[in-house]
């Protein structure tokens, strides 16, 4: 009978990974500690579970994260065929990258790592890839796009394309929705991700009849008000057709009232960061109509209408494109785990082998599988907030 | 102890090897070391210069003297110096960082991202018109600015921090391995010594131990031992030795006592071989003997015959002149007399045990010895024997035996033509400058095997004929002389035997044994022993042989008168009308004569032949009453005769007698057995010869 332990420590002073209690049985279904899991935490929460540990696969994230990593777990317990396998959840509740760093040199000095899923961005992914390469220890990323990310090493693996096809895709959409040419404001977070995907988008740019008519970074996290007010006058400045978005949707919330009151015919054309627009939106809301690139539609398939369902159930919404996906990484982690690879060198070997010497691994999401560099052999679809309206 | 000295030296070499790696490992390390340095100097220097021209840029876009403020040509070359300062900031990403490095590393990633943002919104608002003098914006470009530098200036002190500090560990690990390879030196050049030591009191004092002993008991003292080593394969090897030294002591004890009961065993062979020897000799003589019984008792007839005749003479009518003593009786009976001590001396003389050392001798003498005793076998087997050597030619040898090497091959020879009846054996002599070669040629049927011949008991004769040691002895004494012998055969038939001798010089004295030979008158009957040179014919019918076939010999001055029907004693009358009519048969002319004359004293008419062929002629012509016959002589015998008789006279068979100095033939022996009055045997008294004459006369 296997059983999954976990446990809680303080990070990063707080007590070793040892102390563990059964938050789950096999045999009487009860689950207990879950809900400590989740609940919403102040500060590093370290929290441990295993199968009387051997081989150990990390989860780094954030909160959504983490219910997709829930949801995996509990599929694998008990599994026979799995043999013994510790998990680790990490939250993280920042995207900036120092955490990940210091959380990432936490990772690999436990004994037994094989693989981590994370981290919450590209950044983050990118600053902590370093260290799981030195250690050999295997790195799905969930959901990074930065092209750098290819460039960490052969124990770096991501579940989503590279920004190197986002580009060209959004530009394929804008070019579809103004085939005639369009004045194009880009707005970009000044990071990894938004570098990349703004250097990936003028690349795949037309020469002619789409000019650039504002360039506009912003930095990561909440902005000064004198900063959006001094951006949205630059935007309104600027009268673009179209507002290429390619920073994370928080900003975006700031200037959507704006663009929908000065600017009613621009479109707002964004990159996958998007995906985590508000659930649930009023009538009249100005995401309505906002289109992003995305990696999949969450209800393309049975199989995600049912884990759509199955998250509702447990969590209380819908999952985001990030929990699918994490969910997706760990199982992808565990089935090598299953078929042998208990060592990242192992682990890492086996996920390289997938649509090549075996075939590839399916997911929730789709088939996986890996090219030369670690990215995900897939392309992206394009949605819209609220719903696509009728062709 | 060489596993001990193989181990310290595994261990200096592994020492010395680790030092090698170490030290190979920390130049390597050092190498890499100040690669990584010079590379980030370069990224370093790509990062200086690119925030430099973001922050003249940014001063020039922003200055109020600038010429297209905010303008997107300078908000470009803004945005490419930042990609550069980007690029150069994940160049040291993917750098073997610490996690505070990483951390500040991002941290100035960080800085730098906010300084782009605040100078590009600050450029926004300048080229829109608004006011960026003390507000938020440039303040936080400023702000950023220089935490971004601060951020690179503590980045770059950590890591000269940990240059610094890896120089000065990978200076320390210079000074260790320095330090330990002085102390590795140390260790090698003591532990050579040390291993010398060792290897000298533990290998070479036991090697030299070892090898004195060798020397020891190569040189005869198997008493030498080694004192047990200390270590466990010297110790192995000295007990080793030890152990073969006891052996071979106890095997040379053995040997030695072998060695004595093989030289035991050797004098007894060699006595047993010289008895051998001996007795080989004394049997050739002894098969001699029936023929040499035969041939003493010719002359012995003749000297009791005379005698006997001289003695009736002077007893009975006209005594003798001097003149007829001396030629009618004692010219035959010195002959005769003469003739038998020849024989006997010659028989003594091989028959004489050999002395020992070897002498100069004369072949021709040692020739003449062993010819005469033989001379008269040759006659009476019909075969012929000559000598063909030269005078003077003296030999290496001990006379007698080298007599009996001669007598061995001579009678080889006869032997091996006697089957046949025919044949002459030739003894030819020769020499060169240091050897002297004579060789015996038979006319027989050849040597089944030459490569046998000589091996002692090799025979090709009958069971009874020899004893296999002849030639043998030949090879022996020929090989002791210091000479050889040699056996072939001949392209024309028969055998060859060839004995080189070393040549000798002829004695100034007559210290030679084999000189001593007293040289003996020749005899006609004997021309075999003439000398110089000894060229003799084949031996057969003597010469000097007056009786031919046919031949009605003078009876002499007693031969006449009437045949006395019993005559009592010699030259009592006779009283038959008619003399007796006697055939005497015999060889030898002197006892021929001798009958003649015995018979003449009973006034026998007597006719005379020399061979069994003649008697036959003369049988065939005309009528005798008696046959008188020899036995052995050459060619046809008397038994042959008498069977000839037999068949073709069978009257006169009984009245045949036979007279014979021996008698070896069986049927002979049983007739003698059975009819003993046919038989008379030499020398015999007148008296008893006449006895049988008037016996057989009377019809037995």
């Amino acid at each position: 009978m296997a059983s999954l332990y976990c446990g809680v420590a303080n990070t990063p002073s707080g007590p070793p990974l040892a102390a563990r209690r059964p938050v789950r049985d096999r045999t009487s279904g009860r689950r207990r500690g879950a809900r400590v899991l989740l609940a919403p935490l102040a500060f590093p929460l370290l929290l441990a579970c295993t199968t009387e540990p051997s081989a150990v696969v990390a989860v780094a994230g954030g909160r959504v994260f983490l219910e997709g990593a829930r949801l995996a777990f509990d599929d694998v317990i008990g599994d026979p065929e799995l043999g013994r396998v510790d998990s680790l959840f990490l939250e993280e509740t920042t995207n900036f990258s120092t955490p990940a760093v210091e959380n990432a040199g936490r990772l690999v000095a436990v004994q037994g790592m094989v693989a981590v899923v994370g981290h919450a961005n590209s950044v983050a992914s990118l600053a902590a890839a370093p260290i799981y390469q030195a250690h050999e220890v295997v790195q799905i990323a969930p959901t990074s796009t930065a092209p750098t990310y290819s460039e960490a090493g052969p124990y770096s693996f991501r579940m989503v394309p590279s920004d190197e096809r986002q580009g060209p895709f959004l530009v394929r959409a804008v070019v579809e929705a103004f085939p005639d040419g369009a004045r194009v404001a880009l707005v970009y977070v000044n990071d990894d991700y938004g570098r990349g995907l703004r250097e990936a988008f003028l690349a795949a740019l037309p020469e002619g009849g789409y000019p650039v008519v504002l360039e506009l970074p912003f930095a990561e996290g909440e902005p000064h008000p004198e900063t959006v007010e001094a951006g949205t006058a630059a935007l309104l400045s600027a009268d673009p057709q179209i507002v290429v978005w390619l920073a994370r949707q928080g900003l975006l919330g700031r200037f959507l009232p704006a663009i929908r009151a000065s600017l009613e015919d621009v479109q707002v054309y964004g990159g996958d960061a998007l995906s985590q627009h508000p659930a649930d939106l009023a009538p009249g809301s100005p995401w309505h109509g906002v289109r992003y690139a995305d990696f999949f539609d969450p209800v393309a398939s049975e199989a995600l209408r049912a884990f759509g369902a199955r998250h509702r159930a447990e969590f209380g919404s819908a999952p985001t494109t990030s929990a699918i996906l994490t969910y997706d990484a760990v199982l992808l982690a565990l089935a090598g785990i299953r078929q042998g690879a208990r060592t990242g060198p192992e682990l890492r070997a086996w996920l390289a082998s997938l649509g090549r010497e075996r075939p590839p691994w399916q997911g929730v999401t789709g088939p996986v599988s890996f090219d030369e560099r670690g990215d995900l052999q897939r392309g992206y679809v394009m949605r819209t907030v609220g719903g696509d309206p009728p062709s | 102890m060489l596993v001990v000295g193989v181990l310290d030296t595994g261990v200096l070499v592994l020492a010395a090897t680790a030092m090698a790696v170490l030290t190979m490992r920390a130049s390597e390390r050092l190498g890499r070391a100040t690669d990584q340095i010079s590379e980030e100097q370069r990224i370093a220097e790509v990062i200086h210069g690119g925030i430099t021209r973001q922050l003249m840029q940014t001063t020039a876009a922003l200055s109020p003297l600038g010429g297209d403020a905010g303008g997107q040509a300078e908000r470009d070359a803004f945005l490419a110096s930042g990609r550069t300062v980007h690029m150069g900031i994940r160049r040291f990403l993917f750098r073997d960082l610490s996690t505070d490095q990483r951390i500040e590393l991002e941290r100035m990633r960080e800085e730098h991202q906010l300084f782009e943002v605040a100078a590009v919104q600050a450029m926004e608002m300048l080229r829109q018109g608004i006011e960026v003098e003390g507000g938020n914006t440039l303040e936080a470009m400023t702000l950023h600015a220089d935490r971004f530098l601060e951020a690179v200036d503590r980045f770059v002190d950590m890591r000269e921090r940990e240059f610094d500090a890896f120089r000065t560990r990978q200076a320390e690990t210079f000074r260790r391995l320095y330090r330990a390879a002085g102390a590795v030196a140390l260790l090698v050049l003591l532990s050579s010594v040390a291993l010398a030591w060792r290897l000298h009191r533990r290998v070479s004092r036991p090697l030299d131990e070892l090898a004195r002993a060798a020397e020891r008991m190569g040189s005869g003292d198997l008493a030498a031992r080694v004192p047990p080593g200390r270590d466990e394969e010297f110790a192995r090897l000295s007990g080793g030795f030890n152990r073969m030294a006891e052996n071979l002591e106890a095997a040379t004890r053995s040997l030695e006592r072998r060695n004595e009961e093989l030289e035991e065993a050797l004098a007894k062979v060699q006595t047993t071989q010289a008895e051998l020897i001996q007795l080989e000799k004394l049997g050739a003589i002894g098969r001699m003997t029936a023929g040499f019984a035969h041939e003493i008792n010719n002359p012995l007839t003749s000297v009791v015959g005379y005698s006997q005749l001289l003695a009736d003479r002077l007893g009975s009518g006209p005594p003798p002149t001097p003149g007829e003593i001396g030629a009618d009786f004692l010219e035959p009976i010195l002959h005769e007399a003469t003739r038998a001590r020849h024989l006997v001396r010659n028989l003594l003389e091989i028959s004489r045990r050999p002395a020992g050392a070897a002498t100069p001798v004369d072949l021709g003498k040692a020739l003449e010895v062993v010819t005469t005793l033989r001379a008269y076998a040759f006659q009476q087997a019909g075969l012929g024997l000559a000598v063909e050597a030269p005078d003077d030619l003296y030999v290496m040898a001990e006379p007698q035996m080298l007599q009996g090497m001669l007598l061995n091959l001579i009678n080889n020879g006869m032997d091996a033509m006697a089957p046949e009846g025919g044949g002459r054996l030739t003894i030819r002599a020769g020499a060169d400058e240091r050897s002297v070669h004579v060789m015996i040629e038979d006319e027989g049927p050849g040597l089944p095997n030459t490569d046998r011949i000589f091996e002692p008991f090799f025979t090709t004769k009958a069971p009874g004929q020899g004893t296999g040691l002849g030639l043998a002895m030949v090879h022996r004494f020929a090989h002791a002389f210091g000479g050889s012998v040699r056996a072939e055969n001949v392209p024309e038939g028969g055998a060859r035997f060839t004995v080189t001798l070393p040549r000798a010089e002829r004695p100034a004295t007559g210290g030679e044994r084999g000189a001593a030979i007293e040289a003996e008158p020749s005899s006609d009957a004997r021309p075999a022993t003439a000398r110089a040179p000894r060229i003799r014919p084949p031996t057969g019918t003597g010469p000097g042989d007056a009786a031919g076939i046919g031949e009605a010999a003078p009876a002499g001055p007693n031969c006449r008168g009437p045949f006395p029907a019993a005559a009592d004693e010699p030259g009592r009358a006779a009283t038959a009308f008619r003399p007796l009519r006697v055939l005497v048969v015999d060889d030898e002319p002197h006892v021929r004569h001798l009958q003649q004359r015995i018979l003449g004293s009973i006034a026998a008419e007597v006719r005379l032949a020399e061979s069994v062929p003649a008697a036959r002629a003369i049988l065939e012509g005309e009528a005798v009453d008696l046959v008188v016959s020899d036995v052995r002589m050459p060619g046809e015998s008397g038994l042959d005769l008498y069977r000839w008789i037999e068949a073709n006279a069978a009257e006169l068979a009984v009245r045949f007698l036979f007279v014979s100095g021996d008698i070896s033939d069986p049927v002979l022996v049983e007739m003698a057995r059975r009819e003993p009055h046919r038989f008379i045997h030499k020398p015999f008294r007148i008296q008893d010869y006449l006895a049988r004459i008037r016996s057989m006369a009377d019809g037995g």
